[in-house]
Order: C-alpha cells, then structure tokens, then sequence
C-alpha cells in the first residue's frame, strides 16, 4: 500500500523511461493571438516538463531550442521543403547553423534586422544550430 | 504625441480612411475582400497573390484587375500571369533573395505612392497570417521593416485575425466599428517591453513587463469604453479578432 505521493513518483519514473517528447495537436491555425499563446507555452514549457515539447498543425511544427548546441535529424523522408529560424521573444546574439541551404555563421537573429524563413535543407539529412537565446525551430511537414 | 487610429475602419464601407491594398499569397475571404477592392486607392498582389485574386473573382477578373504584380514569380501561375499581361497590368519582377516578395511589393507601393501623389492614410493587407508558420513570421518581419519602407501604417489581415506593430510611444485604438470581435492581444514580439501601460481593455497592463516566458496578453478583450490606449517603450504586435 503506497502513500499517494510515493506512487506518483514511482508513476513519473516508469514513464519517463517510456517516452521522450510530448507531441501537441493544433495550436499553430486560427486565432493571431492563440498561435502566440501555443509559443508562449512552450517557453513555459521549460519549467513544467523535462521532455522536448513539439506543436504540429497541418503542415507546420514549431520547436523551442534552449541556448546551447542542437543537432536535428531531418531525413525522415517526412521533411517538408521549407524551414526556419524565428528569434521569437528576444534577439539572438550568435547563431551558428549547418545543413541548411542558407546556413548562419555566428550572427544575429532578431526582428528587424534578420529572421531566417523559406529556408530550407542541403541534402547531409541533419542540422545542427547553435544559439545563445532561445530560438524557434520550424519547418515543413509533408502532407 | 499620441498616434490616433482605427483599424477596422477600412473595413466599414462608409469608413473615412484611405488606403492602399496589397494583397499576398494565401487563402482569404470573400467578404474582407470585396470592400477592401472597392475602396483601395491602389491594388496589389504580391506574385502567389494574382493566384488567389484570379480565382475570388471567376468569371470577372476583368472587373478586379490589379495595379500592379510584383515578386520573383515562383508562386505566381503561368495562365494567370499570362491573363494579367495580357490585360494590361504591370508585372514587375523583383529577383532579391534578401527580401520576401511583401517587403518588396511595400517597397514599390510606396514608390508609387509618392510618384502619384496619392493622400493616404495607411496600407492594408490581405492574407499573410495562415498557413506556413514561418510564412506568418515572415509577415511579421516585414511589419519590422515597413517603418523604414514607408511613413503609413500597415496592418495585416486574414479571416478573423488583423496584425498591426505599435512603434514606441503612445497609442489611441478606436476599437468601436462594430466589426470587432471578441479577443485582442498584445505580444511581445521581436524583445520583450520592460513598460507596457493600457487602458480599454478587460485586463489592463500598469507598467507592466511583456516578454515570451514570462506575460504575453493573449484572449484579451475590451471594456466598454471603445477606445484602447497602450503606452509602450518598444515595438509591440497589436492583434485584434474581426467580427466576420
């Protein structure tokens, strides 16, 4: 007979070996300002769960990198034609990327000044990205 | 200096303001679209865009035809561009990969602007805000670059969402057409505001800190005032709902 905490451990562990993101269903269509609410969450996100939070609608997924060195594999044969990097909630001082078409060598990503969109993929099948800031991740799904 | 503005007016079809459209490459709707036509000063499509013009007004594209058509034309169809040459409109290339086709189309609206003279008082869009989620990006980007483009304000609408970026300052919405809808928002967009002040809405801001992971106003909406103000210290995205 377990105490209601103790089980609720146990429950968080056994499952944590079971699964390695949570997948959100909608979020990125309609309304202006709830496609910036789903952002915002997933900046919350961070402090709710220790798992990489994905929001997928039609044909777009949206993915927070915390700063430091990303490596994405994109050869599934799902990846749509286009990408991109949204400096979304604050400048990124340093950018770094490979594998992409229009890569980033160390420089900046801000509103105003340089948002990567249309971007898409060179054919090594993986990006790397290196931020400083958080960066929004987003890229094509094939239909 | 308090910059006073209304932006479903062009939306009314007794509304006071002039404008310019400019029309991008996405799905809109019927009704925003024809009293927009009807009162724009001048019409353009940003290359995909003539795609979407042509097919709204089958069976009278000769009744709808733009000023002008400018982009790279990767999107635009060939039969569709083949018809608007053929009609006279002034196709005009832009080949810049630094630029999305809609900073570009900005960028010779405001030319044009100035070369006849015309007395406007802003830019409205159509389109630019469904579909690719960096496509929406984009169009927010080119909210950025638009107070380097041209002196007008440019707010951007699709379906039931319109964008508009408040510069720094203060700010008067007239938020009583009767075309609003229920929820508004401000977000903090490109950095976040360290001094944020609103008055009209339900849940006003005092002072307040806006930033992604920390307070974004979203599901916002109005007293009964009829009028919003925001007071803010750096560019902040205004997004307001339309009664469709």
């Amino acid at each position: 007979m377990l105490l209601p905490q103790r089980r609720v451990q146990l429950e968080l562990t056994v499952y944590s070996d079971l699964i390695d993101l949570i997948v959100t269903l909608g979020g990125l269509g309609g309304r202006f300002d709830q496609t910036m609410a789903s952002v915002e969450t997933l900046f919350h996100a961070t402090n709710i769960t220790p798992f990489p939070v994905i929001v997928i609608q039609e044909s777009s997924l949206i993915y927070l990198l915390q700063p430091g060195k990303h490596k994405l594999q994109v050869n599934t044969g799902l990846e749509g034609s286009w990408c991109g990097l949204i400096p979304i909630g604050s400048s990124c001082d340093s950018v770094t990327t490979t594998g992409l078409r229009w890569n980033l060598a160390n420089q900046v990503l801000k509103f105003g000044t340089l948002v990567s969109t249309s971007n898409t993929y060179d054919n090594s099948g993986t990006v790397t990205i290196k931020t400083d800031k958080p960066l929004l991740w987003t890229m094509a799904i094939k239909l | 200096m308090e910059r006073v503005f209304t932006p479903l007016d062009c939306l009314l079809p007794a509304g006071n303001l002039k404008f310019c459209l400019l029309i991008l490459n996405q799905p809109f709707d019927r009704g925003h679209f024809h009293c927009l036509w009807s009162k724009a000063a001048l019409r353009a499509c940003a290359d995909g865009g003539a795609n979407h013009l042509y097919h709204i007004t089958e069976g009278s594209q000769d009744s709808f035809l733009p000023d002008y058509i400018s982009g790279d034309f990767d999107s635009i169809q060939p039969e569709v561009k083949a018809y608007y040459k053929a009609k006279g409109c002034e196709l005009i290339e832009t080949m810049d990969q630094d630029f999305t086709d809609f900073t570009k189309c900005l960028q010779i609206l405001q030319k044009k602007i100035e070369e006849k003279g015309l007395q406007i008082d802003l830019i409205v869009t159509l389109g630019g805000l469904g579909g690719r989620f960096d496509q929406t990006m984009a169009s927010v980007e080119t909210l950025f670059h638009a107070t380097n483009i041209t002196p007008f304000p440019v707010i951007v609408i699709q379906e039931s969402s319109l964008i508009y970026l408040l510069q720094p300052g203060k700010h008067k919405l007239q938020v009583n057409t009767g075309l609003e809808g229920s929820w508004c928002g401000l977000i903090p967009i490109g950095s976040s505001c360290d001094s944020v002040t609103t008055t009209g809405l339900r849940w006003n801001l005092a002072n307040q800190v806006l930033k992604f992971g920390t307070l974004v106003s979203t599901s916002n909406t109005y007293d009964n005032s009829g009028t919003v103000t925001i007071k803010t210290d750096k560019p902040l995205l205004w997004t307001m709902a339309i009664k469709l």
